[in-house]
């Protein structure tokens, strides 16, 4: 029997390529997030985040979703949901408004206009559109601002950073899971929940670049003065790490995965070292000796590659040229060591293993950088929770009405 | 003499004109050359005429250059009276492969031995397409830059994902040709409102541009026209104006009931933005164009010579290193099995692919580091 909770409960889901993490918190007193305990599963037939097996897939969900109930004592029954894959476009956009010829006064209809306005975007054929994130506002002289409310100008234009995906391959992985009769609260995009986690308001504003190194997918979002301006998605991914070590070494990819995962390195050793591989699950029909090199150069030419392709992404960026932020490393690639020098060498900037922002709660997940999507999304749910208890109870019932809406949008 | 011409030559120089016929339904004269048979045969223009009937049996060049230059000289005559029968001529093709190619540098030569001015609308292959078509595209450009004509180039692949998602080229291409369509109309209205006391004047129409960005946009006054294109000028002052010599086209559909001065007066201060600056205005005449104020702007570079060799440069060094990666993963390393290339796990599902390579093969493979086991 579950218990009865007294305090909100926020649950993020994420459907991985290596695994369904889903995290349960209670929303304590003044907005305080309280870990009650994070379960994983297997992902099965999940490929670059998206699902190849509908029925295995669900299945997995079902396993993580179960065991988190399980483990937390809490009824689940509706999530926030990540989403990514290779899919996910992101772009900015402005738009602007006219407020007369002899100016006036900004007030919080204008706000939602150029929200309004901003969301009628028209979309490539086929995608939806998942975030419009505020980068700024600017007045008629230039000056920009967060908030405008009560300035005074001629004209009000705001920027967005707009991050769309394709609908039909969103709708797979909403189905998979409103199908096990559980609520999808909020939809956010990875990497959105992952620097969440991460970075505080003071990294933001530093500027930062946050590079998930998921299994299947590589996700990475830059702040700026503070907003996000950039982000994107490639579908290439450590696994990509393992089938390159898999096709090389002619073994089996499980075996591969054990290898990357006890001997793999981006750093370049002598030529002699060689290593025995021998792996408990998986044993080889015979004992090999490979050149330790042989490992580091087969996995470094694929994560340079990855790195490479990101650093061009931001190269032709109107921002690059001016920032002088941290890239943060996170995702289970993050662990493999040599990764920070590997990527300080090819983006030129300090880089460092990001680090979760302090939760209260079950503190077993602190060194699990793979989780940090999930521990984000708790975070992005925080936000909403404490918007709605703001609104009290005909907010919860708005929003949830809203929230109504949106489902069925994304499922027609 | 017909005032003006427009010719689509090869496939995407017909695609192209039928695109703007379609939506346009203009009256006048436009020619669809080529020396396929079902894209001359299948076209909107007026006059359609197959190339080569002898040389290819209507089945085309098959991305023959040589072939293809053959067919325009043999043709001449047939061809030389188009330009004989008109004052302007707007040319559009497609670089890369062998009838576009030939037939718009065709054109420019017989043009300039007429001193007559020819304006062109050509598009650059995508990255992914193939290395010589890319190579064709590159020595076409060089030889186009030798004529003192106004030419406009629409990278494709710089269409990719503002006109349609990356992975789907052939939407992006579809999607370019319908708004490429609407600098047809600017030029086709400029060159049919010119009279002998105020002649078509070449300043309003860019001699060379390469389009790195375009924007349309519909406008209900022209008073918030400013507010509108702002946000559009704000990326090229960011780039730094000195290294990239950036340059704005500014084509607008003006309803009869605003003047032009107006209009002129509002684009001042984004003047100063660009090393240069091209309005142009296009006055509607037609009685239900009354409501139609609608403009789009390109902003592109047009440092000239240096930039597109530059640029092409470019693509063709991407396209090197595709073939190089491409040759050394099909030669087997030593200690390594390389007889069979394998995607392995990501055999199924979405392939990934950037820039014309496709990422899901063995990395080291592609780029061909020697690996002792």
């Amino acid at each position: 029997m579950f218990w009865k909770k007294e305090w909100p409960i926020l649950v993020g889901l994420e459907i991985g390529t290596s695994k369904i993490a889903c995290s349960v918190a209670e929303l304590r007193e003044g907005g305080e997030l309280y870990l009650l305990g994070i379960a994983e599963s297997p992902s099965l037939n999940v490929r670059k985040g998206e699902i190849v097996d509908f029925e295995l897939a669900q299945k997995s969900v079902h396993d993580a979703i179960v065991e988190a109930e399980a483990k937390t004592n809490v009824a689940i029954e509706e999530v926030y949901l990540a989403i990514s894959g290779a899919h996910i476009r992101s772009f900015n956009s402005k738009v602007v408004i006219s407020l007369g010829e002899d100016g006036d006064r900004i007030d919080q209809k204008h706000l939602m206009e150029l929200r309004s306005l901003v969301r009628q975007q028209a979309l490539p054929t086929g995608q939806i559109l998942l975030h419009d994130l505020l980068k700024t506002y600017s007045l008629d002289d230039g000056t920009l601002t967060e908030n405008p409310i009560g300035l005074f100008s001629k004209k009000l234009t705001a920027e967005y950073h707009l991050i769309s995906g394709i609908a039909t391959r969103l709708q797979t992985t909403v189905r998979c899971v409103k199908e096990l009769s559980i609520d999808i609260c909020n939809y956010c995009l990875s990497i959105f929940a992952t620097a969440q986690a991460v970075l505080t308001r003071s990294q933001k504003m530093q500027g930062a670049i946050v590079i998930d190194l998921g299994a299947g997918l590589t996700d990475y979002i830059v702040y700026h003065g503070g907003i996000i301006v950039h982000s994107g998605v490639i579908g290439v991914g450590q696994d990509h790490l393992t089938n390159d070590l898999a096709l090389a070494l002619r073994i089996p990819f499980p075996q591969a995965e054990e290898i990357k995962k006890h001997f793999g390195s981006f750093k370049l050793g002598s030529e002699s070292i060689k290593k025995r591989l021998t792996t408990s699950n998986h044993p080889l029909p015979e004992e090999r000796l490979v050149p330790y090199n042989a490992i580091v150069k087969i996995m470094r030419a694929r994560q340079e590659e990855i790195f490479e392709i990101i650093k061009e992404d931001l190269e032709m960026q109107s921002f690059w040229p001016h920032f002088t932020g941290t890239i943060y490393l996170t995702g289970g690639g993050s662990k493999i060591d040599g990764v920070e020098e590997l990527a300080q060498k090819i983006f030129g900037h300090p880089v460092k293993l990001a680090e979760p922002l302090p939760f209260k709660g079950d503190q077993s997940y602190l060194d699990r950088p793979d989780l940090y999507t999930v521990l984000g999304l708790l975070r992005y749910g925080r936000i909403f929770e404490m918007e709605s208890l703001k609104e009290g109870l005909l907010g919860k019932m708005r929003s949830s009405l809203l929230r109504f809406l949106g489902n069925i949008k994304f499922l027609n | 003499m017909t005032k003006n011409v427009v010719v689509g030559i090869g496939k995407a120089g017909i695609n192209l004109l039928d695109e703007w016929i379609l939506a346009e339904e203009p009256s006048g004269l436009f020619y669809a050359l080529d020396a396929d048979f079902s894209s001359v045969e299948g076209s909107l223009a007026e006059r359609r005429i197959l190339l080569g009937k002898e040389a290819t049996k209507g089945l085309g060049t098959c991305g023959d250059l040589e072939l293809a230059s053959k067919i325009f000289e043999e043709e001449e005559p047939r061809i030389e009276q188009i330009l004989e029968e008109c004052e302007h001529l707007l040319v559009l093709s497609g670089l890369g492969g062998a009838m576009g190619s030939a037939g718009l540098q065709f054109f420019s030569r017989k043009a300039s031995e007429r001193i007559k001015t020819l304006s062109s609308i050509a598009f650059l292959p995508f990255h992914s397409e193939a290395f010589s078509r890319q190579d064709t595209a590159r020595k076409t450009v060089q030889e186009l830059l030798e004529f003192p004509h106004q030419f406009i180039f629409f990278s494709n692949e710089k269409a990719k994902g503002v006109f349609g998602p990356a992975d789907d080229p052939l939407r992006v291409y579809r999607n370019l040709n319908k708004k490429v369509s609407s600098i047809i109309s600017c030029w086709y209205h400029l060159t049919q409102a010119a009279t002998e006391e105020a002649p078509f004047d070449s300043t309003n129409f860019p001699s060379l541009l390469f389009v790195e960005d375009f924007y349309s946009f519909s406008l209900r006054g022209v008073e918030k026209l400013p507010d509108k294109i702002q946000p559009y000028l704000q990326p090229a002052k960011d780039v730094g104006l000195e290294q990239n010599r950036k340059v704005a086209w500014v084509c607008f559909f003006l309803s009869p009931t605003k003047t032009e001065e107006d209009l002129r007066s509002l684009f001042k201060a984004e003047e100063s933005l660009f090393d240069r600056f091209y309005l142009s205005i296009i006055r509607e005449n037609r009685e239900n164009m009354d409501a139609r104020e609608e403009g789009f702007v390109l902003i592109g570079n047009a440092a000239g010579e240096k930039f597109i060799e530059t640029e092409i440069e470019k693509q063709l060094e991407r396209t090197d290193t595709i073939l190089a990666d491409n040759k050394s993963s099909t030669q087997p390393d030593d200690g390594l099995q390389k007889d069979s290339i394998s995607t392995g796990i990501f055999t199924k599902g979405y392939k990934t692919v950037h820039k014309g390579v496709n990422l899901d093969l063995p990395a080291f493979l592609r780029k061909g580091i020697s690996i002792k086991i």
